[in-house]
């Protein structure tokens, strides 16, 4: 039996509460101190997406941490020299997207195909490791990963960095 | 025990889980918008407009179906919507091997990750949403001595 206490049908009051809701949360967003986040924001473009869309495979921090203690993979730094100087991730090699075919010759000079690598860069925000990991795997080498954090992540979870002054 | 009582706390323990799973998505938007995006199901487009609206949807069903006698049934319906629509995107990922932050109840570093044991919490959810859905089905059919009348 119909409540006539009760606004509208079920569904109504149902849609009655989402509207409210949503509106609600367009409305905080809106006036939020720092302006909300935007309602539009290409997050396909992000790093992580493009990798996956590539078939990179990503490795999370505790990957990279292990590949540090055992050797089990290659890391690969891709900044600029200077950023490699200033401090990299223990172990890694340098191989600055900025003149990689010099580097790759010296690089495929002690690598395989087979190797497993992990290419990096500054942190999420940065793309030179995937386009290295890309160009790596055009090169011919076949396990190439991605640590999307990069130095970023690692120095957020208080892990040191080799050759830092 | 009286089946008023049992509907009564269904009603307040599904508000409390909305109340807690909307309060950290409302203070991170950007972090839920992050979770959002993890799961790989909406277009870019619909992302950010997900992650600022959901939480205040969630906050306003669970106060609906806490206090409003007018509303409950709505609200019910909406979190049983809500929760199946959540399950499936968590199964979709489970199954296509994704291991994400759930963003169930909060956002950002140090999250719970996937698995069937959330999903298996949504059903159960979802079965007390259904409940005070059908609240006064159900309280038609109970007799005063509390047995079921058909």
């Amino acid at each position: 039996m119909k409540d006539s206490r009760k606004p509208g049908n079920l569904w109504t009051r149902a849609l009655f509460l989402v509207i409210a809701g949503g509106l609600t949360g367009l409305l905080v967003n809106a006036l939020r101190p720092a302006g909300g986040i935007e309602l539009f924001y290409p997050w396909s473009m992000r790093v992580e997406a493009r990798a996956m869309a590539e078939d990179i495979p990503i490795v999370s921090l505790e990957q990279v941490r292990e590949a540090t203690e055992t050797g089990s993979h290659m890391l690969i730094d891709a900044r600029i020299d200077t950023e490699y100087q200033s401090g990299t991730i223990p172990g890694s090699l340098s191989a600055p997207l900025s003149r990689i075919d010099e580097v790759f010759l010296e690089l495929a000079m002690f690598v395989i195909p087979e190797d497993q690598l992990i290419t990096f860069c500054s942190g999420p925000d940065c793309d030179e490791a995937l386009m290295l990991a890309l160009y790596l795997r055009d090169q011919g080498m076949e396990n190439v990963s991605l640590f999307v954090g990069g130095i970023e992540e690692w120095l957020a979870a208080d892990l040191p960095l080799e050759g830092a002054p | 025990m009286n089946m008023r009582f049992i509907l009564i706390a269904c009603r307040v323990l599904l508000g409390v889980v909305f109340i807690i799973a909307s309060a950290h998505k409302i203070l991170f938007p950007g972090d839920f918008a992050e979770a959002v995006f993890q799961y790989r199901i909406l277009p870019d487009a619909l992302i950010n407009v997900t992650a600022i609206t959901l939480p205040w949807i969630e906050l306003v069903v669970a106060l609906a179906i806490m206090f409003s006698a007018r509303f409950k049934d709505g609200a019910a319906l909406v979190i049983l919507l809500m929760l199946a629509v959540f399950a499936a995107a968590m199964s979709f990922n489970l199954l296509r091997g994704l291991e994400i932050a759930c963003g169930c109840f909060s956002v950002g570093d140090d999250v719970e990750i996937i698995g069937w044991g959330n999903v298996l919490r949504n059903v159960g959810y979802m079965f007390l949403a259904s409940a005070v859905l059908a609240e006064d089905w159900i309280l038609q059919r109970v007799g005063k001595d509390g047995g079921w009348r058909f």
